[in-house]
């Protein structure tokens, strides 16, 4: 993924600070990222470690006014990385669609829909699919070792 | 008239329970998607409608309910992220004619409309726009005194009002009835002799009360 590399401070929203949120708010973190992480919960924030700096909202991701305070207008990518697949389109959508960031990318667990969102520009990762693929390939390599 | 339209509700608790009722009186063929057995169980008992539990952000579920074939597409559930989900699969997906949703934060209606939602209906727009329509009569009745017979009315013309196109002067009104002000596209225009009525103005008139009724009649012209 180009961003992780690009220029210095580019400014990336992590929305969503869960179990699948929290490691890549922390990884990205340690890569030396302006990263604004939204999240409704504000106790998701504890388990973040003080020593990384970070600016951390508790809000509702999908209400404009909470992208707006995280710094949207300016933010080179978004992630919506919520447990919930219609707020991750949803704030995708707002983010490519009113706000026109660069990258912007959305976790899904179903990817039935995925062809009608790709369509819309939004960059879909699931992470379920990701998992059988590497499954596959794994149970390739062995079987064919064999 | 259209009558017997495959209509599908999702979601929305109380909201689709009566909905439901409502449009099955009509006559109209009702599918109902919901999270809640119970919500399934009542209805399924007390109309004749065909109820779905599950998750309709699951195309699965949404074929099961035979999305293909309904005429409209109505989302009611209180998450606007899950509405809209719901509504764009619908319009780009299954290419429904007419998808209905509600718009829990009002910041989002011009959002889901650009994304061609044909009805978005937010509650509480509805009741905050109740709110300042009841507001700006009562900003100018503030100034009259409290004993004066003068009453200040809003009215809506309508394509059917007599007075469109006509400038103010040429009105007959009742005598001591005016024109105040004149709320147009969202805006407040001070009226002059030479203004113009057009469709959709919001005309705020001020009268005695004895000549209100006469007035108000006179711009919606029925």
């Amino acid at each position: 993924m180009g961003f992780f590399h690009g220029k210095p401070k580019e400014h990336i929203i992590v929305v969503g600070c869960g179990h699948f949120g929290f490691p890549l708010v922390r990884f990205l973190l340690e890569q030396n990222l302006r990263l604004t992480v939204i999240d409704s919960n504000s106790d998701a924030f504890m388990q973040v470690p003080v020593s990384l700096n970070g600016m951390m909202i508790t809000g509702d991701g999908t209400d404009p006014d909470t992208l707006e305070a995280a710094g949207i207008f300016h933010a080179d990518a978004v992630i919506a990385a919520t447990n919930d697949d219609a707020v991750n389109i949803m704030i995708a959508q707002l983010a490519k669609q009113k706000y026109h960031v660069n990258t912007v990318i959305a976790r899904m667990y179903d990817a039935s829909k995925e062809k009608t969102y790709r369509e819309l520009g939004v960059q879909m990762i699931s992470p379920v699919m990701l998992f059988t693929n590497a499954c596959l390939q794994m149970w390739n390599t062995v079987s064919n070792g064999v | 008239m259209e009558c017997d339209m495959n209509i599908l509700l999702v979601n929305g608790f109380q909201k689709s329970y009566f909905l439901a009722k409502s449009l099955c009186g009509q006559g109209h063929h009702i599918t109902l998607i919901a999270k809640n057995q119970n919500l399934c169980r009542n209805l399924a008992e007390s109309v004749e409608i065909v109820c779905i539990l599950g998750d309709a952000g699951n195309t699965s579920v949404l074929e099961q309910a035979e999305i293909k074939k309904a005429d409209i597409v109505i989302a009611l559930s209180d998450s606007d992220a899950e509405n809209l989900m719901i509504c764009e699969l619908a319009k780009r997906k299954y290419h429904i004619r007419l998808a209905v949703s509600i718009v829990n934060n009002p910041a989002n209606i011009e959002f889901f409309e650009q994304n061609g939602i044909d009805y978005c209906i937010s509650e509480s727009d509805l009741i905050d726009s109740l709110i300042r329509k009841e507001n700006m009569g009562n900003s100018i009745r503030r100034f009259l005194p409290a004993c004066s017979d003068i009453v200040v009315k809003e009215v809506t013309l309508t394509a059917k009002s007599k007075i469109l196109d006509k400038k103010l002067w040429e009105i007959p009104f009742p005598p001591q009835c005016t024109v105040v002000c004149i709320i147009r596209n969202g805006t407040a225009v001070i009226p002059q002799g030479t203004t113009e009525c057009k469709e959709n103005d919001k005309l705020i008139i001020l009268a005695p009360s004895t000549a209100m009724e006469e007035a108000a009649a006179q711009l919606a012209g029925s």
